[in-house]
């Protein structure tokens, strides 16, 4: 339902649908839903991570050491907090209907 | 270094920016007062003024009109920077930018609103403060405005402020306050005004509560994007509706914009207003998703100081020390500000990894 739509809002779905995930699963899934397919966009996407933990609608449940250092010095597995449910339930009862929705 | 030092690095960096992206936001509203402060000694402005005066209003009247026709332009000019500032981040930028602006009931609605509070009511109220008090008890009561957004992350967006945290807003609220305290008293001594309370009220809740409300559309967007579609909110509630007002009250303010515009010097000055405000905003809420809207705005307030640090070094005016005791006050200010920030910065990361309460610590029990 969130796909092509901004993008915290599919982050939150993701993170829903599939558990916990590590940034270096979700964000290559998010490059190609949204066609971002550059390094920069790789961090651009990863921050976003950083900034939905932080806001307390998911959290960090798991980080290891980043071999290749793409995603900084260190690897973080997240999972979806209760608030983070709330928030997801409350944004598919007011996203705009998109065509043959 | 092993994974809980990297861990915690991690969480320092993130933080670190978080106070970085304040002091940014800080120091470009300091610098917005430079070009703010010149603007209205441009005689189009004087002459924009004696125009209303003359067609029988109130001198406060046209002072207002004055305010909305240079704010209206200052947002204006806010935009074209956000165009050049997405346009650096990349093509993707805008297509996020389309994708947000559709989501009106999820998204944009607090954009709208978070526009509505810090412009017409925040800008307007601290003009119609300065103009019916005093410039230094409109600054007062603007500088007040973290007590609002702090108490409202609290209440209403569940986000947690340590002790530490709410000592170092309170310290460097002291030390914003002190810096223009003797001429705000000055200013009530010469008798006040209802109207001008009023005003000092509005500066006060209008940007606490653009921030709560901005912190709560940053929980669903990205800063870059939920700032360019506030100011586009902004400019349609001045250019749809303000503007079209003060026309209707047949106050020639087309015809002012266009001068102002049409001047190099005054498109100049303009051109500084967009990008100096423009980048203070990006910066202030790009601080609230990392560090929370109290720390953002507490560390935001220290634009009272920059802002005299900056009208002194560009343009001489000591705007809040004439006097010995006024120096001696915005000395004691100064300090104060250092002292909060200090406390501030020093917190432990801990307190600030997750914003809201009970999200963070949890994740301790669900570790896999």
């Amino acid at each position: 339902m969130m796909e092509g739509r901004p993008f915290k809002f599919r982050i939150l779905e993701l993170l829903e649908e599939r558990g916990s995930m590590w940034n270096y699963e979700l964000v290559p899934i998010l490059q190609d839903e949204y066609n971002m397919h550059s390094d920069y966009y790789r961090d651009c996407l990863n921050f976003d991570l950083i900034e939905v933990a932080a806001s307390g609608m998911s959290c960090e449940v798991d980080e290891r050491l980043d071999e290749d250092e793409s995603f900084g010095h260190i690897l973080f597995k997240y999972k979806i907090t209760p608030l983070g449910v709330e928030l997801l339930n409350d944004l598919r009862s007011k996203v705009h209907v998109k065509k043959g929705e | 270094m092993d994974v809980n030092e990297k861990k915690l690095e991690a969480h320092k960096k993130r933080v670190k920016y978080g106070y970085l992206m304040a002091i940014f936001c800080a120091i470009f509203w300091g610098i917005w007062y430079v070009p703010g402060n010149f603007i209205w000694g441009f005689d189009v402005i004087t002459e924009f003024q004696d125009i209303i005066a003359g067609m029988g209003h109130d001198v406060n009247v046209g002072f207002l009109a004055a305010a909305v026709l240079i704010t209206a332009l200052n947002a204006a000019f806010v935009i074209f920077s956000y165009l050049i500032w997405n346009l650096v981040l990349g093509k993707a930028k805008f297509s996020e930018m389309k994708r947000s602006l559709k989501e009106l009931r999820a998204c944009t609605k607090y954009y709208f609103f978070g526009a509505l509070c810090g412009g017409p009511i925040a800008i307007l109220g601290s003009f119609i403060a300065m103009g019916y008090i005093g410039g230094a008890f409109a600054a007062v009561a603007a500088l007040a405005y973290p007590v609002i957004g702090t108490l409202l992350a609290r209440t209403w967006l569940g986000q947690k402020i340590s002790h530490r945290a709410l000592a170092g807003i309170l310290i460097i609220l002291v030390g914003s306050i002190s810096i223009y305290g003797i001429g705000m008293m000055e200013d009530l001594s010469k008798g006040g005004s209802m109207i001008g309370y009023i005003g000092g009220i509005m500066a006060l809740c209008g940007w606490g509560v653009e921030g709560a409300i901005a912190a709560k559309g940053l929980d669903v967007s990205e800063p870059d994007i939920a700032i360019t579609l506030r100011f586009a909110m902004e400019n349609i509630i001045w250019w749809v509706v303000a503007i079209p007002i003060l026309l209707l009250l047949s106050f020639p303010v087309l015809e002012y914009a266009w001068l102002m515009i049409s001047d190099p010097v005054i498109l100049l000055s303009l051109v500084m207003l967009g990008l100096t405000f423009g980048f203070c905003y990006v910066a202030w809420y790009k601080s609230f998703p990392l560090i929370g809207v109290g720390r953002g705005q507490g560390i935001g307030s220290l634009y009272g100081l920059c802002a005299v640090i900056f009208l002194i070094l560009f343009t001489g005016i000591a705007a809040a020390g004439e006097t010995l005791p006024k120096q001696l006050s915005l000395i004691l200010g100064a300090i104060l500000c250092t002292v909060g920030t200090i406390v501030m910065f020093t917190e432990k990361t801990e307190n600030v990894e997750c914003l809201r309460e009970g999200e963070g610590t949890e994740a301790g029990d669900e570790r896999q």
